[in-house]
């Protein structure tokens, strides 16, 4: 039962971890970012070539990994996406097609196989059942991630200014703040969130040029889902989606625990058009 | 419509298979050229190209060395290898120009049974000899293919026969990829324990794209069966092979693998994967002259630092010369004559042993290993020669039955 | 040129030269060239089905390529059943348009919001997607058709002459069936543009407020497009499940749904005779490219397409269309409805 409990805990908190940088971006600049999925991708692939080198799994983990994706992030905005503000359709279309592009870019670099890296941190017994530790260092990353994302929008300055340029651009501008910079910084931020949770899922998925596919549907229903709030909708929705999957995997079996959560998330849909975050209060986080 | 009607060619409908009438658009084989035809079609990017790749490197080796050798019939073999890229729709187009502009006498390849099931009716309505040289499912009867590769009674059989008589084994939980191999293989294995004296505690199937393997885990912990049997399948099915150790699993329970190569090993530690079993025909590690003289041909045309290979690329290797010691025999490339040389039961003496045609099922004979992962080395731990595909044996008699072009389902 | 002749007369013309061309380039094209253009007649129904519904009546679907593939998993069940192509084509019309009329009830009466329609269409896709994939159980079965999970269906009988099972089509006539479906398929539509539905449907892109004020119920008129939309995009997928014998999950594929997005967006949203030039050119590129593979075609396509985003957003036909009458500077408004529809 406890071990069951761990389970779920860790499919709600992959689910929310592979989210969150969507999250942001959609949430704080309304760019549907289809790329995000190759995101995703290039974090797994940094970890694993930089640990694969002979770097400190953590440090390429935790480092290397989000400062990689947080730069392809910078280039994509100044290149693409800033040209489409605003324009909700095209940012899908073309950040889509940026998808394509790097998908293309990273077979042709690394070949289309899997690698993998194998995963860190042993394991641990509970009533005579043993199960991977790692899975605590996923549910950790992800609830101090939420933590922290909260904390910098709601108590510093840079996250001040970050939600007012969202609201309100040129107001922003009139004290001083270039808002192509903040819009950039925000963009770089959500890329480099994506490439963490890449890193951190890699050990366990092994890393391939199309990975990100398998991660795209999920994410975008997720964020969909929850709506305004950025962090509580997406959470909300990690947990009710990741609990609907968990179980059912766990009571019958995996072929129904994925079409059960996409089923879940047509149903919600047509009960709360505007997403769970239409249960909280606005101005929510 | 009535000039669309009146080009409707009138045929019998003998097998679904023949859905397009060809004897129209086959123009006379080139039979003055001075050169042979040979197609060849594997995933060489893609999902599948782990699989496809030594396939394809292995049927260009077989080409050239054929070549280097005086060819066959005096003419040397022209071999248009395509990349299918692991999709569906390249196999179909890439099939159809190879039967119609480019005129190939013999193909060889698909890699994965859904890449077979689009190709093989091509090959049947335009009349092309067909080798299909990747272990699968079993069942396949068809005049026109030659199925020289495992099936699973070769694979199981021998390997579980030999795990659960030495290992005193009861309680078997066995774990398979969510589609057609993994069933027929359960149902197989199933058979085959009980006649053991073993039982299947569980049989759960997983989808291609499933990763996490958690659940599963504990499940199996619950249960505590003397053996893990894995048909897992393919890139995200790897993950298995990580979260078993991970989760402090590995040597606790014994895992036996049936879809477990080089293919799969390369892409784990040594330390995750010591102590699996699994079971081919071929090996690189299996010791014997025929085999170091095959991998420093390989070495010599892909470099040394060639990734490992296994059973089939050795597969596809043999189905070359397999079907150039028929063409000899016959002394022409006539189709019909080159089927009934290869129901002779032609052999050939390739890096794993003796491989030979099976007549009444167009399937291979041969020897088979049970290898145990040491340190990341297969070691081979008990061989057996001869061993037929018993599968398919029990359903498809092509001699009795020539016009069949179909594949037979438990 | 043909602007000079009216709506009926550019269209004779069109037949015209199609008919001509359709039944001559057997004669001059090798047998493979034939096979692969009776593909791209498949794909770009395809890609009619979603020009209209997203380029007219301004509903951004990601479904179009499961309703193909729902088409075509219908005509293969049915053609297996019956042994007869006639009731299986119906079928695979008629399957997918009832789903998209039961769809697209839920999505329009909600009144969700075009992006909610575009990745509740794309979840659609994807359910589609894993179902099919786990259906390779034994128990899966329609009839006598096995479903066979990621394997799909082979040996789907061709289309025959209604009643006569062992008359069928070859390679020949499946080109001139592909052919003349694509060319009726464009022809329906276009009329169909120029009925009042068609001109409600446009309204509605531009202004769908003006629209509900004016009297019309838009849910109602969604719902319809989406619906011929469907129809079209199933019997696509029928001329698709001909041109190999077979069908399998693959058109649920994020990669496959994704293609006719690409070829209409490329060709001229807010037309139709730009996707079909987009499906053209791309799926002969993807398919020469698969030859020779220097050059990833992910890479190839995905640069291309963000190209196309960002500076030719309205694609090729409307951009030349543009330019042509840029300089001959007197107007006179376009026959083709005007562009700029995306969200």
């Amino acid at each position: 039962m406890v071990i069951a409990g761990i389970q779920i805990l860790n499919t709600v908190a992959g689910l929310a971890l592979i989210s969150l940088g969507l999250a942001i971006i959609f949430g704080m600049m309304r760019v549907m970012n289809f790329a995000h999925g190759e995101l995703l991708m290039l974090g797994a692939y940094s970890v694993q070539l930089a640990h694969s080198n002979g770097l400190n799994i953590w440090i390429s983990m935790f480092v290397v990994a989000p400062l990689f994706v947080g730069l392809v992030g910078i280039v994509m905005e100044r290149l693409v996406v800033r040209h489409l503000y605003g324009r909700m359709m095209d940012t899908l279309l073309a950040t889509w097609g940026i998808s394509l592009f790097i998908t293309g870019l990273i077979t042709m670099t690394f070949g289309n196989m899997t690698r993998g890296i194998s995963t860190p941190l042993g394991s641990f017994e509970i009533g005579g059942i043993r199960e991977s530790a790692y899975k605590f260092l996923i549910i950790g990353v992800t609830v101090a991630l939420f933590a922290a994302i909260y904390f910098i929008l709601r108590r510093t300055r840079i996250g001040m200014i970050a939600r007012a340029t969202m609201d309100n651009p040129s107001q922003v501008a009139a004290l001083g703040v270039n808002p192509g910079y903040v819009y950039t910084a925000t963009f770089a931020v959500g890329a480099a969130l994506s490439g963490l949770a890449g890193a951190v899922l890699a050990p366990l998925t092994g890393v391939l040029p199309t990975m990100g596919a398998a991660y795209i549907g999920k994410a975008f229903i997720t964020v969909i889902c929850g709506g305004e709030a950025i962090l509580a909708g997406t959470a909300t929705a990690a947990f009710l989606f990741g609990t609907i999957n968990q179980v059912t995997t766990i009571a019958l079996n995996p072929e129904f625990g994925e079409v059960a959560l996409l089923i879940g998330a047509l149903l919600m849909l047509r009960l709360l058009p505007e997403g769970l975050s239409s249960l909280f209060k606005r101005k929510a986080l | 419509m009535t000039d669309i009607s009146r080009r409707i060619m009138l045929k019998a409908t003998g097998g679904l298979a023949a859905s397009v009438a060809a004897p129209a658009v086959i123009k006379s084989r080139a039979f003055a050229a001075d050169t042979i035809e040979v197609g060849a079609l594997h995933d060489s990017s893609g999902s599948h190209s782990i699989y496809g790749k030594e396939m394809d490197d292995a049927v260009k080796l077989a080409v050239e060395e054929v070549n280097a050798d005086g060819g066959v019939l005096g003419k040397q073999l022209n071999l248009s290898a395509f990349d299918t890229g692991s999709n569906m729709q390249n196999y179909a187009q890439f099939a159809q120009r190879l039967v119609t502009s480019q005129e190939a006498s013999v193909v060889f390849g698909g890699v994965s049974s859904a890449s077979r099931e689009v190709i093989r009716p091509i090959f049947n309505r335009f009349k092309t000899l067909y080798f299909y040289n990747t272990f699968y499912e079993g069942g396949v009867c068809d005049k026109n293919t030659f199925v020289m590769a495992e099936t699973p009674a070769q694979m199981i059989s021998p390997s579980m026969t030999q795990l659960i008589k030495t290992k005193g084994i009861k309680r078997i939980y066995t774990m398979w990829a969510d589609y057609n191999y993994g069933y027929i293989c359960s149902t197989w294995l199933e058979k085959l324990a009980q006649d053991l004296g073993a039982e299947l505690i569980e049989k759960e199937f997983f989808p291609l794209d499933v990763t996490d393997f958690s659940a599963t885990i504990t499940k199996i912990q619950d249960a505590d069966p003397d053996l893990v049997v894995s048909g897992l399948v393919g890139g995200n099915h790897i993950g298995f092979y990580r979260q078993w150790p991970a989760a402090g699993m590995l040597g606790r329970i014994p895992v036996h693998c049936t879809v477990f190569g080089p293919w799969e090993k390369n892409l784990l530690q040594a330390s995750e994967i010591e102590g699996l079993t699994t079971s081919y025909h071929y090996y690189q590690p299996i010791d014997s002259p025929a085999n170091a003289a095959f991998l420093e041909r390989w070495a010599k045309r892909f470099g040394a630092d060639h990734p490992e290979i296994g059973t089939l690329a050795v597969c596809s290797y043999n189905a070359v010369f397999i079907w150039k010691k028929a063409v000899e025999a016959v002394g022409s490339l006539d189709r019909e004559e080159i089927i009934a040389a290869l129901e002779t039961g032609i052999g050939f003496d390739g890096p794993g042993g003796h491989m030979k045609v099976h007549k009444e099922t167009h399937h291979a004979v041969m020897p088979i290993a049970l290898a145990e992962v040491r340190d990341g080395v297969f070691n081979i731990i008990d061989e057996r020669d001869n061993v037929e595909p018993a599968d398919t044996v029990a359903v498809c008699d092509l001699i009795a039955n020539p016009s069949l072009s179909t594949q037979f389902q438990p | 040129m043909s602007r000079s002749l009216s709506f009926p007369g550019q269209m004779l013309a069109l037949v015209a030269v199609s008919t001509v061309l359709l039944l001559a380039l057997p004669l001059v094209l090798e047998i493979d060239r034939i096979l692969q253009l009776t593909l791209v007649f498949a794909f770009s129904i395809l890609a009619l089905s979603l020009a209209f519904v997203w380029g007219y009546a301004g509903i951004f679907s990601f479904g179009q390529a499961a309703f193909f593939g729902i088409g075509g998993y219908a005509y293969a069940a049915t053609a297996i059943n019956l042994g007869d192509s006639t009731p299986a084509i119906v079928a695979g019309v008629l399957v997918p348009t009832l789903f998209a009329a039961l769809f697209g009830y839920f999505v329009f009466y909600a009144r969700l919001s075009k992006i909610f329609v575009a990745v509740i269409t794309l979840v659609m896709t994807l359910i589609l997607y894993k179902f099919m994939g786990q259906t390779a159980k034994p128990d899966y079965m329609i009839g006598n058709a096995r479903l066979g999970g990621y394997n799909g269906i082979p040996a789907v009988p061709p289309i025959n002459v209604p009643g006569q099972p062992h008359l069928f089509a070859g390679p020949d006539e499946m080109f001139y069936i592909a052919g003349f479906s694509l060319l009726a398929v464009y022809l329906l539509l276009r009329w169909s543009l120029r009925t009042r539905f068609g001109k409600i449907l446009v309204g509605m892109r531009e202004n769908e407020k003006r629209m509900e004020l004016l009297g019309f119920d838009t849910r109602l008129y969604k719902l319809l497009a989406f619906v011929v939309a469907a129809a079209v995009a199933g019997f696509g997928g029928v001329v698709f499940t001909n041109w190999n014998a077979f069908i399998d999950p693959h058109v649920f594929q994020l990669a496959f749904s994704a293609q006719p997005i690409i070829w209409v967006m490329i060709g001229g949203l807010g037309t139709l005779a730009g996707p079909i030039l987009g499906t053209f050119i791309l799926s002969t590129l993807s398919l020469e490219l698969g030859v020779q593979k220097a050059l990833d075609i992910n890479l190839l396509l995905g640069a291309i397409f963000t190209f196309f985003v960002l500076l030719v957003p309205q694609g090729i036909i409307p951009t030349i269309r543009n330019y042509l009458e840029g300089r001959r500077t007197a107007g006179g408004d376009s026959s083709e409805g005007a562009t700029g529809a995306r969200g």
